[in-house]
């Protein structure tokens, strides 16, 4: 979209007409709450204007009204910016100039207007934030679509050599691999849709009473990642009171909790899911923002080689990957993220707790108050 | 009979690298990190190192760089296997020493055809069959 343009369209079309009723008092009231800088000049480079906004950004709250805007030392030091204020003053036209000063990105635009020219400077830190975000994003979508997808070409097209005749048996492995493979594309695909749920605030919940040790049992059994080295222990009390929550969800956060626990201790151990009712909120003085009142507590412990201090808050985070965590334990980064905003949906919270060579558990904790 | 070492720390392509090259009558040997992709290389000498960018323990772009810098293995051609579908790493794995660049996925003939090239192979006659078996 041509910004400039449209900044330029605005400003001649706020003409007073005889159906309007805004006085000056009322125009300049709207520039002030503008969070957009705007700075007037006259053809003599006299500065006529500029809001609350402009004073902050260009003059440090120091009224320059009246002076030349050679003066201001953020416009007159830039070359473009000073060549194009001269275009603009003349009546012609300038692009949209972006600009870093202190770490925060600035967009200018320069218009020419019958009284001068408008400059109109935007912060656009956050907008381009968000785009380095998307580029990001889409790089590591695209790498980690591709692994998969590397294996389903890969062995679909050594299938269908025609110069080699494969044996059934090995046949039959290649298309488990096929097959193993599009699972995994296809759980990375979920996880991307989770993600955009969550973001937009769109992740639909259908609460019904549930059995918690239940689902604990069915999220061990549907476990991808099988392990023989591994011992799971489903620790529930037979009293746990049945909790309102998406029982397809929870199950989605355990058995990630659990794959988890079990990719991280690639040694083997015991895996603990442990559910418990904590009556007074109190006992968990370290968890911030425990609610007051009752909640039920669920936790998979694994006695695998620990997560350093300074890591545990990170884990949470979107495409966090542990550092040191080798490649070939495969993830995209979004696992935990997911979990967190499920049981954040619920209105419940989950941490980790985590001690170097003893192992790691991460907990979560459903109010039902 | 040529050696390729193959550094990937993916098992399945691992795999599917070994079979399609072994078939051609390749010896293909495998490493999982950058660090034993380059112990390796010390140690047997391939003819030909295909490497993925991403791994542990050392990653891709560091062992292109030692390899390249190895007085015994700098003339030891490498082919780059990734994920990284980007232009801009292409250019620079090209400029720092890569023979040749492949973005995953690949099909089973373009791998062979690639390697054939590079090692001034071409594509041969096509054998009998029961030559060729698993």
């Amino acid at each position: 979209m041509d910004s400039r343009t449209n900044a330029s369209l605005h400003v001649e079309n706020v003409q007073p007409t005889p159906s309007t009723s805004l006085s000056t008092t009322d125009l300049l009231g709207v520039l002030a709450r503008l969070r957009d800088a705007v700075l007037l000049v006259a053809r003599d480079h006299t500065i006529t204007f500029l809001n609350p906004a402009a004073l902050r950004m260009l003059s440090f709250g120091e009224d320059i009204t009246g002076r030349d805007v050679r003066t201001c030392a953020v416009l007159s030091k830039d070359d473009d910016i000073w060549r194009g204020l001269d275009i603009v003053l003349a009546g012609g036209a300038f692009p949209v100039l972006e600009r870093i000063i202190d770490g925060a990105a600035y967009r200018f635009e320069l218009t020419s207007l019958p009284i001068g020219a408008m400059i109109l400077i935007h912060n656009s830190t956050r907008e381009q934030q968000a785009e380095r975000f998307r580029n990001a994003l889409i790089s590591t979508v695209s790498h980690e679509l591709r692994t998969p997808l590397a294996s389903i070409k890969g062995y679909a097209t050594t299938l269908l050599r025609k110069d080699v005749t494969w044996d059934a048996v090995t046949q039959r492995e290649f298309l488990e691999i096929i097959d193993e493979e599009s699972d995994r594309l296809r759980e990375l695909i979920d996880s991307l849709l989770d993600m955009s749920k969550l973001e937009s605030g769109v992740l639909h919940l259908e609460r019904v009473p549930v059995q918690l040790a239940r689902i604990a049992h069915r999220a061990v059994h549907g476990l991808r990642l099988a392990s023989e080295r591994h011992r799971v222990i489903i620790d529930f009390p037979r009293d746990m009171p049945l909790v309102d929550c998406d029982p397809r969800r929870i199950e989605q956060v355990l058995r990630n909790l659990i794959e988890n626990a079990i990719k991280y201790s690639g040694n083997g151990g015991t895996i603990t899911v442990r559910g418990q009712v904590v009556d007074n909120p109190a006992v968990l003085r370290d968890v911030q923002a425990a609610p007051n009142c009752p909640f039920v507590m669920i936790s998979v412990s694994d006695t695998g080689p620990g997560i350093a201090e300074d890591e545990l808050d990170r884990l949470f985070e979107r495409f966090h990957r542990a550092v040191g965590v080798d490649q070939h334990i495969g993830g995209i980064g979004l696992g935990l993220y997911i979990c967190k905003g499920i049981v954040e949906a619920h209105g419940g919270w989950i941490w980790a707790q985590s001690e170097l060579g003893k192992g790691t558990t991460i907990s979560f904790a459903l109010p039902f108050c | 009979m040529k050696t390729i070492l193959v550094v990937e720390d993916a098992e399945n392509l691992v795999r599917f690298v070994r079979v399609n090259l072994g078939v051609e009558g390749y010896t293909v040997t495998s490493a999982r990190s950058g660090r034993e992709g380059l112990e390796a290389a010390l140690q047997t000498k391939p003819d030909l190192i295909i490497l993925d960018l991403m791994l542990p323990q050392m990653g891709g772009w560091e062992l292109l760089s030692r390899v390249r810098s190895h007085p015994d293995l700098y003339r030891i051609p490498i082919l780059i296997l990734t994920a990284t579908a980007n232009p801009e790493e292409e250019a620079h794995a090209r400029r720092i020493g890569a023979t040749d660049y492949l973005v995953k996925p690949v099909s089973a003939s373009e791998l062979v055809r690639h390697v054939r090239r590079i090692l001034g192979e071409g594509t041969p006659p096509t054998p009998p069959a029961e030559d060729k078996s698993a």
